[in-house]
């Protein structure tokens, strides 16, 4: 899993590819250059702090909203000329998916379903696994409006995958699912991916997209951030190191010369380390020395330190 | 951005013109059901419906049974029979079930498009491979239907009314299928409103000014500018007694009064004995400078209403093809009461005009004990004398007769269908994606 940063055109087939693409809302300039690619058979994270256009990118990825200028394309539709088909091809979940108050979770994805193209039967059989997928079956019946955040968040995400779109667009899919949920979901998206579809998440909730991202694309200020600027960054990271006995770790550490700060009313130590070679050397080292180290981890994900490498403002 | 890229831009936005309105205006049956049915299922489940019918079914229910005492007294004071209270009491309910639909209508649709959006409902379902126009369309139909739901609710009345006789079945088929396409055209025009609104309330507003004016203004806007149609001194051909033989006449007459104090004359069979024989030999075409009215310039501004539409393209009862003299619309609208002739005749005699020539002469021959009636079949007035003879006398002017040939409402419900078919086209295009643009404040999704 481990990423290796958005490095546009090197993966064979594009499942998303975006160039140049601006949009405005009156002065308001949302999307002001973005280009990036998504390669399919993996899942991508579009990472970028609030207002910083990543809405309003999955809006024109999935078919509603026209660029004022550039291309995007999803499995190799290009949005606007062939808008419907492009559609067809990308389940699209909102971050705010709302729900008809008075229909069953059933109904919905039959609705869905049927609106996709299949037969009423057809759009049974698969609401009943996509509900069994997202373990929502107890609730079938139930009226959506009587869901919590997290099983709307389920329910959504059933719904963007009723008709097996090529193309995935999640945003932030993981808002208000429990750690359970948010592991299942992992789960799914890196199956999908196995499959071969080309799954783009937008979160700026950083952790959950750790452990399953391949590629990142870096928005800010509506326009994609070039990966090379963050990932030099990057490498220096925060490491937390904690010992069974503190004290020798701390006397470790000071032999060594290496640098560290402590955190308040607990036995853990911060140090910072530049890639992972280092790490494993001092792995090496207390061990030899005898510390009783038991946890070393990084204190940030790569995420999000690349996150905050941007260094940017929030809007 | 190269200029061989802006060449590349201008080439494609062409074909993206071209294949975004087809995918805009496509139209499957399949896809139609899915956003009924799915409009349907919303709607229905919820209980404010229901309660909402109940209450529509009790105010008719209340409404019908008011009608029904009050034209049920009417005719046992005025000694009509039954068959002339059957067609006042159906027209009366008729009218009130179209009034209460028309304010009912804009509920189902007026807070539909942008509801759907605020709820974030509505670009899910965009994003589908469904068309805008199934999505309008089926939205159109979902409320449609819900309304036609509480028309028909009203039919148990309109059977009861049928039951004082005169109705027929096809009356009733015609007047709901003409009040049906009206309530499509209101659900139409609340569902554009709802598109090019954000806010519920602005759009639910406008709905109720449209079908405010509909009803409404297109009475008082004719009906105000017949002042600007009236005009003085204009000439118009009378024939009857010359000024000074009319004023020779009076005179006559005066001195009869004068002469005669027994004020207790009976003029059930003519004029009572004495009374000065009227000089109907000296009948001449003579002009009168008058005011005219040109109701004909202004009536056609009344045609959108749906209550003329409805009235006008309701059959008259079938005892009117018995009888002769309800050949004239005005006349039979007058003996019956009934409501919907009684605006058909108002609208279409409105539309004929002023009358330019008239013949004063015939009715003096009723002081002859003469019996005079309209042939109204024909052209002529026949008189008829006191010993049943006819003299030959044919009136020089034609009689003005109301009849129900060339029918007015298709003009009235072509504006409204089309008044609909805009209000369509504007949801359409206001729903149209990939939007281009936005109106400030629309969220997509």
């Amino acid at each position: 899993m481990a990423g290796s940063g958005a490095q546009p055109g090197v993966d064979a087939q594009p499942g998303i590819s975006v160039r140049g693409v601006r949009r405005c809302f009156g002065s308001v300039r949302a999307v002001d250059g973005m280009t990036f690619t998504a390669p399919a058979g993996a899942v991508t994270a579009l990472v970028g702090p609030n207002g910083s256009g990543k809405t309003t990118l999955l809006l024109m990825l999935a078919g509603l909203l026209q660029p004022d200028e550039g291309e995007v394309t999803v499995a190799d539709l290009d949005v606007l000329r062939d808008n419907e088909r492009a559609r067809t091809a990308v389940g699209w979940m909102p971050d705010v998916f709302g729900t008809w108050d008075s229909l069953t979770c059933t109904e919905i994805l039959t609705t869905f379903a049927r609106a996709y193209g299949m037969s009423a039967s057809a759009a049974r059989a698969r609401a009943r696994d996509l509900l069994d997928q997202m373990h929502l079956t107890e609730l079938a019946g139930r009226p959506a409006r009587v869901l919590s955040r997290g099983q709307r968040q389920r329910l959504g995400l059933a719904r963007a995958l009723v008709h097996d779109p090529q193309v995935l667009l999640l945003d932030e899919p993981a808002s208000g699912m429990d750690p359970r949920s948010r592991i299942e979901l992992r789960d799914t998206l890196r199956s999908l991916a196995e499959k071969g579809k080309t799954i783009l998440v937008s979160s700026h909730i950083l952790s959950e997209l750790e452990e399953v991202y391949n590629h990142a694309v870096f928005v800010s200020r509506g326009r994609t951030v070039d990966a090379e600027i963050v990932q030099p960054v990057a490498a220096e990271r925060g490491w937390r190191l904690e010992a069974t006995d503190p004290v020798a770790l701390r006397v470790f550490l000071d032999r060594a010369d290496i640098p560290y700060t402590q955190t308040s009313g607990s036995s853990e130590v911060i140090v910072q380390l530049s890639g992972w070679d280092s790490a494993v050397q001092l792995v090496k080292a207390a061990v030899t020395a005898d510390v009783p180290l038991h946890t070393i981890a990084p204190v940030a994900g790569r995420l999000e330190e690349a996150y905050l490498a941007l260094n940017e403002e929030r809007v | 951005m190269s200029s061989i890229t802006d060449t590349d831009m201008t080439a494609s936005t062409d074909t993206r013109a071209r294949s975004t309105t087809m995918n805009t205006w496509g139209l499957s049956w399949r896809g139609l059901r899915t956003v009924v049915d799915l409009e349907l299922r919303q709607r229905m489940r919820s209980k404010r419906w229901l309660v909402a019918l109940a209450v529509w079914f009790s105010v008719i229910g209340a409404m019908t049974t008011l009608v029904l005492v009050a034209t049920a007294s009417m005719s046992r004071y005025s000694g009509d029979t039954e068959a002339t209270a059957g067609p006042m009491a159906f027209g009366l309910i008729t009218l009130f079930v179209l009034g209460a639909g028309l304010v009912i209508a804009p509920a189902f649709t007026a807070t539909s498009i942008n509801g759907d959006r605020n709820q974030g409902t509505l670009a899910t379902l965009q994003a589908t491979p469904l068309s805008t126009v199934e999505i309008v369309a089926g939205k159109l139909v979902a409320a449609w239907a819900v309304a036609a739901v509480f028309l028909v609710a009203a039919l148990p009345f309109i059977v009861w009314s049928m039951l004082l006789g005169g109705i027929s079945v096809v009356q009733v088929l015609i007047c709901f299928a003409v009040m049906f396409a009206l309530i499509a055209v209101v659900c139409a025009v609340g569902l554009g409103f709802s598109a090019m609104f954000d806010r519920s309330a602005s759009s639910t507003v406008m709905t109720y000014v449209v079908v405010a004016s509909l009803s409404v203004l297109t009475l008082i806007v004719p009906a105000l500018a017949t002042v600007l149609v009236t005009v003085d001194n204009t000439t118009v051909r009378v024939y009857g007694l010359p000024p000074e033989a009319e004023w020779e006449y009076q005179q006559a007459i005066d001195d009869w009064y004068m002469a005669d104090q027994d004020l207790d004359h009976s003029w059930e069979n003519g004029a009572p004995a004495g009374f000065p024989a009227p000089p109907v030999q000296k009948c001449s075409w003579h002009e009168v400078t008058t005011q005219v009215t040109h109701t004909d310039r202004v009536w056609w501004m009344v045609l959108p209403n749906p209550f003329v539409v409805v009235s006008d393209a309701a059959p008259l009862p079938s005892s009117t093809k018995a009888d002769p003299y309800y050949v004239d619309l005005g006349h039979y609208a007058a003996v019956s009461g009934d409501p919907l002739a009684g605006i058909r005749a108002t609208v279409r005699e409105a539309a004929i005009g002023p009358e330019t020539e008239r013949d004063d002469c015939i009715w003096l021959y009723t002081y002859l004990g003469y019996n005079v009636s309209q042939e109204y079949s024909g052209t002529t007035i026949t008189l008829t004398a006191p010993d049943g003879s006819r003299p030959d006398y044919v009136s020089p002017v034609e009689p003005r007769v109301v009849t129900t040939g060339t029918p007015v409402w298709p003009w009235g419900l072509g504006a409204n269908l089309l008044l609909g078919a805009f209000f369509f086209w504007v949801a359409v295009h206001r729903l149209k994606i990939p939007y281009k643009r936005l109106r400030k404040g629309t969220r997509v999704a």
